[in-house]
């Protein structure tokens, strides 16, 4: 059976909290580093939504990755409209039906 | 009658140039447990999706209440589950046992007290015509008008959670407030319980799962299924009004999903939730030990604000800020103010650890039923006849899903 002697103890302890602060240290960047990714996650998402006009819900679309694009009319935006050569911008009827404002 | 209120359908598509989706195949079921005062707006909701659905169906488990009344009100059908006691997924698996002989191509699965955004039926059905492999389409729950801190809270918490799923594109669990799915993917759920997937075979949702759609989610990813969301899908859910109903809500909900994993046992498809659960777990253990640090230094008095440690710590609020921006001003000031979401993510973690020791010691969590004082339309608050039954259109045992084994190549079809 071991047996600690105040010194002994002191130092257990003072190793210990080394190692607990260390560990909050470490886990604080860490989960620093995920808010700072989401955070960047969601600037990119608002970049990509104000540089295109294109709805992904438009039929024919491919399914691409999940994203908030909404119909945003205006002349600045109006010149990046990107809609394929096959398939034409929707009607005002389509997009009324999509939930999309008219422009 | 109004197509969009049930009924035979119309068969009108949205769109022209889309694939031709028909109203009548999409089938929605409504399970409704005594929500008379709910059920009435979940209803007017549907009725003003751009892309009617071609049959609603409500389905009334042990109600002693008007619920079966209102749902005829707005000319849907009613059925009553026959000696159902297992809650929720009970009442679905006989709707769905019911539904196979009508062999609809997709089914939206919505809670009573769920409100659904207009275009909610036109984008979930879009997004699963455009690629056979997705087998779910998920909504994006909100809440519904926050009126205290504490649902504001909430709010707060539904949109932290609809960000990261618009942002990584990752559906966490397919949400039982409001999703559609593949008739398909849930014919070969039902095939393959108890062989490949937990439960009984036939049934569709596991009777034995406390949170029945995190314990789909994982049936539907085991069997290869793709699961997407939407930023239009969107619908309102109640918000609990007390800290109580919170704590018991969460409890369930993490005993839930801890319950299922031990189920499903670790594997690929499980993995990514098994790390979300410890990162939750040690997440707690070490901001429990922040603070004690954090006590020891003040009371030595060796305490110090460190200009680094306040510049992470502004990560943590910008964050914050950032991914509850859609909630308005309220929630944003909400979260800047820091402490109110620390003591509320406190409370939470209260419920995690709760549910993590009863999930040790395999006890069981209860439901909560929530009835809310919201303000609901008048014309769905009749007075309620003493002992009033629900009424059911379409009474008989459940018949449960037969299945052809021999289709698998094709996915599992379906018989009555």
């Amino acid at each position: 059976m071991y047996e600690l002697n105040t010194a002994q103890l002191g130092t257990l302890a003072a190793t210990g909290a080394s190692v607990a602060q260390a560990w909050v240290g470490a886990w604080t960047l860490f989960v620093a580093g995920l808010a700072a990714v989401a955070v960047a996650r969601v600037a990119v998402r608002r970049r990509a939504l104000m540089t295109t006009e294109r709805p992904d819900t438009w039929p024919g679309a491919a399914a691409g990755p999940v994203g908030r694009r909404r119909w945003r009319a205006g002349p600045a935006r109006r010149t990046r409209t990107r809609w394929s050569k096959r398939s034409a911008p929707p009607s005002v009827e389509q997009r009324r039906a999509l939930g999309s404002p008219p422009s | 009658m109004d197509s969009r209120r049930g009924g035979p359908a119309t068969g009108t598509s949205v769109v022209s140039t889309a694939p031709v989706t028909r109203c009548e195949e999409l089938v929605v079921v409504i399970p409704a447990h005594n929500e008379e005062d709910a059920l009435g707006g979940t209803l007017v909701a549907l009725e003003r999706q751009a892309l009617a659905p071609g049959h609603v169906v409500v389905v009334a488990d042990n109600c002693d209440d008007d619920t079966g009344q209102v749902a005829l009100r707005h000319g849907v059908q009613v059925i009553a589950t026959e000696a159902n006691r297992d809650r929720k997924a009970g009442a679905l698996n006989q709707a769905l046992g019911r539904l196979a002989a009508r062999r609809p191509t997709y089914v939206l699965v919505l809670d009573a007290d769920t409100r659904l955004a207009p275009d909610f039926v036109a984008k979930a059905i879009a997004t699963l015509e455009s690629d056979s492999r997705i087998g779910a389409v998920s909504g994006l729950f909100v809440g519904d008008r926050p009126r205290s801190l504490l649902e504001q809270l909430q709010a707060n918490e539904y949109a932290r959670y609809r960000t990261q799923i618009l942002t990584t594109g990752r559906v966490a669990v397919v949400t039982g407030t409001a999703s559609v799915f593949r008739f398909e993917a849930l014919c070969e759920v039902a095939a393959r319980r108890g062989s490949l997937l937990p439960g009984t075979l036939g049934d569709v949702y596991d009777r034995s799962a406390i949170t029945e759609d995190s314990e789909l989610t994982l049936a539907l990813r085991a069997l290869g299924w793709r699961l997407a969301s939407r930023p239009e899908c969107e619908c309102t859910t109640e918000l609990m009004p007390t800290w109580g109903d919170l704590h018991h809500q969460r409890v369930r909900w993490y005993k839930g999903m801890l319950d299922n994993l031990r189920s499903y046992g670790l594997s690929r498809v499980t993995a990514p939730y098994v790390a979300q659960q410890l990162m939750i777990g040690v997440g707690i253990v070490t901001i429990a030990l922040l603070t004690l640090l954090t006590a020891a230094a003040v009371a030595s008095g060796t305490f110090a604000v460190q200009a680094f440690w306040l510049a992470v710590a502004s990560v943590f609020v910008v964050n914050r800020i950032v991914t509850v921006w859609s909630v308005g001003p309220r929630g944003r000031l909400i979260a800047l103010a820091v402490l109110p979401e620390i003591g509320y993510d406190t409370a939470l973690q209260v419920a995690f650890v709760r549910a993590a020791l009863r999930a040790l010691t395999r006890r069981d969590v209860t439901w909560n039923h929530v009835a809310l004082a919201r303000d609901r339309p008048a014309a769905d608050q009749p007075p309620r006849p003493a002992g009033a039954l629900c009424p059911g259109s379409a009474r008989g045992s459940h018949p449960g899903i037969r299945y052809d084994a021999r289709d698998r190549a094709g996915r599992t079809r379906c018989t009555s």
